[in-house]
């Protein structure tokens, strides 16, 4: 990257303005800047450049005062929330928004806990990486059962653009050819341990709707030519991807499409600049560009384009669109509807069982795998439901072998237990739920009646809670695991049930708060994430689902990003934009 | 281990002056010469007393243990993972790790809870073999342990107080360069993942973990 990149002040109308850097930003402007589109690309939080800005990288606990703990002091001051994030280390934490000056409120007896990562990039320096595809059991299940609205998409709408996402992103996975969820364009997949091909073995033999499979990941595996011309280059299994990764090898803005927008030439990025609201022209009823308070003066700016593309964020996203009121839309642009901000939705991840694997204690694996296995969702259809509650689960697990961060808990002192600390104990393997939430109109985010963040913007006010039908689904997708574990001959094992303990929003995959659909009275967007009302506004991030399936959702906004784009620069040719 | 356990039956034979020397040693090395001398000298109750008002003194300047709770965890570090053919936890600073860890990254109540253990472990130390834990031969102190670890000691501590203390001990000696990188096997950059290799009683854990 060249630092005539970033730009600061400028009165050029772009053709098209990216709020948003992360995975969807990311990907609205390498598709824009390929179709030779200038392109600004807006991001609230600092430059973070690849490779130079992986600060912690190769970097062991020892280098870390409190041993990659983070001080409570600076927990208790900053990083509130964002503690409770799996991925939050004293390692990790410089890639975390600051909690106390990115404030928001809940309603009271109720939480939320949102993840931020407030940079250039965004979360795709932090994500899971797991990468899958939704089927037409998905998009069409919201019909289906009749909770929330119909998507106004199906799969063979979406199918070629999620090839096209996958091929330049890399993703490694197996063919399963499973009707609920689709192959992807894979790399080759990671290796299984032993007890879990044996694992496997044993669930399709007493579960024969079932299937344990590995994880489909954006690592590469097996980079292609096309990988290796964004400079990336054969994933070497360290599994410290959140501190970011010199090899490139998961797919992040900085790795993957950041490089391939500003080889255009087309690109340009405003960092440090905090959209505040939408210039709205009520004679053209359209978007002419951007309000916008510097990160770090508060001085104010705009800038100004023929189209905007929201990628801020499934809440930041709808924020910006809330503090956006006019004339026509007092209650926040393109809300004719009054679904804006409703239909909130995360995954539930709150139930699942580990137990013991016995026979393997000959075998080790080698390396750090940044996956694991999956049992897609089988009950994906209204005749597979469970008594008593609609939709299901997909079963996220892995297995490693016990050494002292759990053996250190045992009896012993001295020499003896040293040396057994130091040995590989027994293998463990676990399933984890990803329960899938419905999409209800009380689960909502607003703007707060009073209060502002330093930037003047009010605060997002949030409530969310779990239904009886989420509490449900976990009691027996703890049973669920604990049996099919049972089966595949575990031992030892726990189960557990979190979703009394845990708010809506750990899952890092909150959607839903502008969603699509057919009707302009029931939904925000159309089809290709375009507003109803607003012919040069999109969004393309997760506030555009309509549920949220149990896939992990960061493919889709791929996909949809970059349909999206596809859709908006045909539109401007044919001067319908 | 055979060479250990050698190890501790030659320490064991040790008279108590040799005991005393090498851990005067160890704590001239700790806290210099005059803090070392009134800690050895003290085995009496009124040294308790003098020590206590120690404990004053090292609270005002910030530190979380006293130099006699010092001497005392810096005994446990080594009863619970002494040198055998890697370092040992005092090698590696676990005694320094383990204060400065309790006040950076737990909470009032673990802190609380660790000093409460020192403190009986050293009460039963007293009350077992009229001597301060650190004098105490390592057979002695490890039976002590033992005894707190076991819930057969008279002492009101909670085994799980002293398993948290011994985690966090653990903790420390295995995120330390010599813990992780020779008592354990390290990949800095692994190369790419195999999900099966060969192993026997004498491989080693992997050092190198992605999450701590």
């Amino acid at each position: 990257m060249t630092t005539d990149l970033y730009i600061h002040e400028s009165d050029h109308v772009y053709d098209a303005i990216v709020v948003g850097s992360g995975i969807s930003g990311g990907w609205a402007a390498k598709e824009f800047c390929e179709r030779g589109m200038q392109t600004l690309m807006i991001e609230r939080g600092r430059v973070v450049e690849h490779r130079k800005d992986y600060v912690t990288e190769g970097k062991g606990p020892w280098e870390f005062a409190n041993r990659t703990k983070v001080d409570n002091l600076l927990v208790e001051e900053k990083y509130s929330v964002q503690k409770k994030c799996y991925a939050f280390s004293d390692m990790t934490k410089h890639f975390f928004g600051n909690d106390k000056d990115l404030p928001y409120s809940t309603k009271e007896g109720t939480g939320f806990d949102w993840i931020r990562a407030n940079q250039l990039g965004g979360k795709s320096l932090l994500w899971h990486r797991q990468s899958y595809r939704l089927s037409d059991f998905d998009f069409s299940a919201n019909k289906a059962d009749g909770h929330g609205n119909d998507w106004p998409i199906r799969y063979k709408d979406i199918e070629s653009w999620y090839s096209h996402v996958e091929k330049f992103a890399g993703i490694s996975g197996s063919q399963e050819n499973l009707e609920q969820l689709p192959n992807s364009e894979f790399l080759p997949p990671f290796e299984m341990t032993a007890p879990e091909l044996h694992v496997r073995d044993k669930i399709a033999e007493h579960f024969p709707d079932r299937q344990l499979i590995m994880g489909r990941t954006a690592h590469l595996t097996e980079p292609t030519q096309l990988h290796i011309e964004q400079g990336r280059v054969t994933c070497q299994a360290r599994n410290e991807c959140q501190k970011g990764c010199s090899f490139g090898a998961y797919f992040s803005t900085q790795s993957s499409t950041l490089p391939a927008a500003a080889k255009t030439g087309n690109l340009s990025i405003a960092p440090n600049s905090v959209v505040h609201s939408l210039i709205f022209d009520e004679k053209t009823q359209r978007v002419k560009g951007v309000r916008v308070v510097d990160n770090d003066n508060l001085s104010t700016r705009e800038y100004f384009a023929k189209v905007v593309f929201l990628c801020a964020s499934t809440l930041g996203s709808a924020q910006i669109m809330l503090n956006t009121k006019t004339k026509t839309f007092p209650n926040g642009i393109a809300n004719s509807s009054g679904v804006l901000g409703h239909y909130l939705m995360d995954h539930n991840y709150n139930a699942g069982a580990t137990g013991t694997v016995e026979g393997f204690d000959d075998v080790y694996f080698s390396g750090r795998r940044p996956s694991g296995l999956l049992v897609p969702n089988f009950q994906y259809k209204p005749s597979l439901y469970k008594k008593g509650y609609v939709r299901g689960y997909g079963l996220a697990g892995g297995s490693h072998r016990d050494s002292w961060p759990g053996l250190r808990y045992q009896n012993g002192i001295g020499a003896d237990f040293k040396t057994k600390l130091t040995k590989p104990g027994k293998w463990k393997l676990g399933l984890h739920a990803q329960g899938e939430m419905l999409p209800r109109f009380d689960n909502y985010m607003a703007l707060h009646p009073t209060k502002t963040d330093k930037w003047g913007i009010p605060l997002i006010h949030i409530d969310c809670t779990w239904s009886e039908n989420e509490k449900l689904m976990m009691a027996d997708a703890e049973q669920t695991a604990f049996d099919m574990l049972t089966k595949a001959g575990l031992k030892d094992i726990q189960s557990y049930n979190s979703i009394e303990e845990n708010n809506p929003g750990l899952a890092i995959h909150e959607v839903g708060t502008a969603r699509m659909g057919r009707d302009p009275k029931e939904s925000v967007l159309n089809g290709f994430n375009q507003c109803h009302d607003v012919a040069n506004l999109f969004v393309t991030d997760g506030s555009s689902f309509c549920s949220t399936a149990v896939q992990n959702p960061s493919l889709t906004f791929m996909a949809l990003t970059a349909r999206a784009v596809d859709y908006c620069v045909n539109e401007m040719k044919a001067r319908r934009i | 281990m055979p060479t250990n356990s050698n190890n501790i039956e030659l320490a064991s034979q040790t008279i108590d002056e040799e005991n005393r020397r090498l851990f005067m040693k160890k704590m001239v090395a700790l806290f210099g010469a005059t803090t070392a001398s009134a800690v050895l000298s003290g085995c009496s109750v009124s040294a308790t007393k003098q020590l206590a008002t120690q404990t004053v003194s090292a609270s005002k300047n910030g530190e979380l243990l006293s130099e006699q709770q010092m001497t005392v965890l810096y005994s446990i570090c080594e009863t619970i993972l002494p040198r055998t053919d890697t370092p040992s936890a005092v090698e590696v600073g676990c005694h320094k790790f383990v204060p400065h860890q309790l006040q950076h990254c737990h909470s009032q109540q673990q802190q609380n809870d660790c000093i409460q253990v020192i403190n009986a472990i050293d009460r039963l130390a007293e009350e077992t073999f009229s001597k301060t834990f650190p004098l105490l031969q390592p057979q002695q102190q490890q039976q002590i342990l033992l005894q707190i670890e076991n819930n057969q000691s008279a002492t009101s501590i909670p085994k799980e107080h002293f398993k948290f203390l011994k985690a966090l001990i653990v903790f420390g000696y295995f995120t330390s360069e010599a813990g992780a990188t020779q008592a354990l096997n390290f990949q800095t950059v692994p190369g790419g993942f195999v999900g099966s290799i060969p192993a026997d009683a004498n491989t080693k854990s992997w050092g190198s973990r992605a999450y701590y």
